[in-house]
């Protein structure tokens, strides 16, 4: 019967690879929400992706791939951070669930890809005052430190930092209006 | 969200701060703390998203499971009598169907694809697989990442002060290697103060020049590897076709066990045999199965030569037909750039 352990082997690992690479975009931006450093994002991709890997025999199939996979990477970046000592106070399990549950509402929007469901994004970013626009631009897409932005946009570090907080949530607000985003619960 | 959650989140998104030192209460509004993180991370993914990296962690992630597998199967064949490890893998595999079957046609394909696949390749075999892929006319684009540098070193006796720096100026790092075929490439790269080097042949001749000077161009068509300062350690990245013959007899090459077929990328590994034998000390070759295409190298302990990186790897970025006249140095320069044929009269 080695032959026939063999060809189950080559079926689990063609099924792998293509739900891996269904949801390789959408781990990427999961991680990318809990951590800053690109390359920490990189490597705890490979450990997740392995991780479900190693642990396939445990999933519950007649559930989607998605959530658990997220969980598999949410509780890597929780030891991630208790491992540098650096867990922020606010990143708790609870916390991961409601991250979770927005995740999940964006897999269920339309679209083949993760490009197509995100892709109003865009528009929000588009609708934002000018200097909201600015803030956002400078942060994400020019890729500019805050102190960096402030001097930029010319105002103080601190006002710099709550421009930010308000700009993503007014597309925070825009999201959930487009149905991207849903109202979680407290 | 209270003040004192903006307060934490703020310091924690956009001053690079984390809380962990700092006492406090857990979150109360994960309403806004998660709508803030969530929209953070779809900003950072929008911005930094880029296909090219994604599908290298996708084959990245596909070599380590073959690896690991690999090794996992060796230590299974030495407890043969091991049938819990038999039963573990054939609950995977019936799994593993369900799975397969709701993901439809084009797995199956795949499967088939994957079944009906050529048998066993030998090390020989998939080296001549590849250098035949190498010497085919066929035009690829390679990045170049330096992957370690040497540590900083003192300059070698029979230099100048003026030729050391001048020698450690080139930057190969993001460097970008277009090869069509065996006597044709384009090497372009980045010099530390900024100006870029370009250097190539088209089969006829070779040529190369820095975005301020001019041309020089030679007959010989080893004449711009090794003798224009920094070029030193170009050597093994331009002569790709040279460098994989090499592998035949100065190296013990191995290829990674072919227990796996799921991934259409197999790895090659040359050891360099001696001190004599000019090259890396090693070679990491990560190719199609089917046609030898090179998708990975990565080349480790380079000759020191006159600077330069210890490990590089190339990865292939395009394969699409190069532009008329693309290995000719006039396609990369206008018209007005002085032009030095070696030979010649001044």
């Amino acid at each position: 019967m080695l032959g026939a352990l063999d060809l189950s082997d080559y079926r689990a690992k063609l099924a792998f690879e293509i739900l891996a690479r269904e949801n390789s975009r959408m781990l990427t931006a999961y991680l990318r929400t809990l951590v800053d450093d690109e390359s920490v994002v990189d490597d705890l991709f490979q450990e997740s992706m392995l991780v479900a890997w190693r642990r396939l025999d445990e999933c519950d199939l007649s559930r989607p791939f998605g959530p658990w996979l997220r969980g598999i990477a949410g509780r890597l970046v929780l030891a991630h951070y208790r491992k540098q000592k650096a867990l922020p106070v606010f990143l708790d399990e609870a916390l991961l669930i409601h991250v979770d549950q927005q995740f999940e509402t964006i897999s269920t929007r339309p679209g083949d890809t993760w490009n197509e469901k995100v892709l109003a994004i865009r528009e929000c970013i588009a609708a934002l005052s000018a200097s909201h626009r600015a803030a956002i631009e400078g942060r994400y897409f020019d890729e500019l430190k805050t102190s960096a932005l402030a001097k930029r946009l010319d105002i103080s570090f601190e006002a710099c930092k709550k421009r930010l907080l308000r700009a993503r949530g007014l597309l925070a607000e825009c999201l959930v209006r487009k149905g991207i985003l849903t109202e979680v619960g407290t | 969200m209270t003040g004192n959650d903006h307060e934490r989140l703020s310091d924690w998104l956009d001053a690079g701060q984390s809380s962990e030192d700092t006492p406090g209460e857990p979150a109360t509004d994960y309403t806004q703390l998660t709508n803030q993180l969530v929209v953070h991370g779809l900003l950072r993914d929008t911005a930094r998203h880029d296909d090219a990296v994604e599908k290298q962690r996708i084959e990245r992630l596909l070599i380590e499971i073959e690896r690991q597998d690999g090794e996992g199967k060796i230590r299974a064949d030495a407890t043969v009598s091991s049938t819990r490890s038999a039963a573990r893998k054939q609950r995977r595999g019936s799994k593993i169907f369900a799975i397969a079957g709701s993901l439809g046609l084009a797995a199956c394909l795949l499967i088939a694809f994957a079944v009906l696949r050529p048998g066993t390749l030998s090390a020989a075999e998939a080296l001549e697989r590849i250098i035949q892929s190498a010497a085919e006319s066929v035009d690829r684009a390679y990045k170049i990442h330096v992957l370690e540098e040497y540590q900083q070193r003192r300059k070698p006796e029979n230099l100048s002060e003026q030729q050391w720096l001048t020698e450690s100026n080139e930057n190969v790092d993001g460097a970008m290697l277009y090869i069509g075929g065996t006597d044709r490439h384009v090497f372009v790269r980045a010099l530390n103060d900024g100006r870029e080097m370009k250097s190539g042949s088209d089969g006829s001749e070779s040529w190369a020049f820095r975005d301020d000077g001019p041309v020089h161009i030679s007959d010989d068509m080893t004449r711009f590897r090794g003798k224009i300062p920094g070029q030193q350690q170009s050597i093994a990245f331009t002569d790709l076709y040279s460098q994989l013959t090499l592998l035949r007899d100065g190296y013990d090459v191995e290829l990674s066990e072919d227990t796996d077929r799921v991934s259409q990328i197999r790895r090659l590994v040359g050891h360099r045999k001696s001190r004599e034998v000019r090259g890396p000390k090693s070679i990491e070759l990560h190719f199609d199965r089917d046609d030898g295409t090179i998708h990975r190298m990565i080349l480790d302990g380079l000759p020191r030569g006159h600077g330069g990186p210890k490990s590089v790897e190339l990865v292939l970025v395009a394969q699409e037909p190069a532009m008329e006249g693309f290995y000719s140095h006039d396609f990369h320069h206008d018209n007005n750039r002085k032009i030095k044929r070696e030979g010649s009269q001044p």
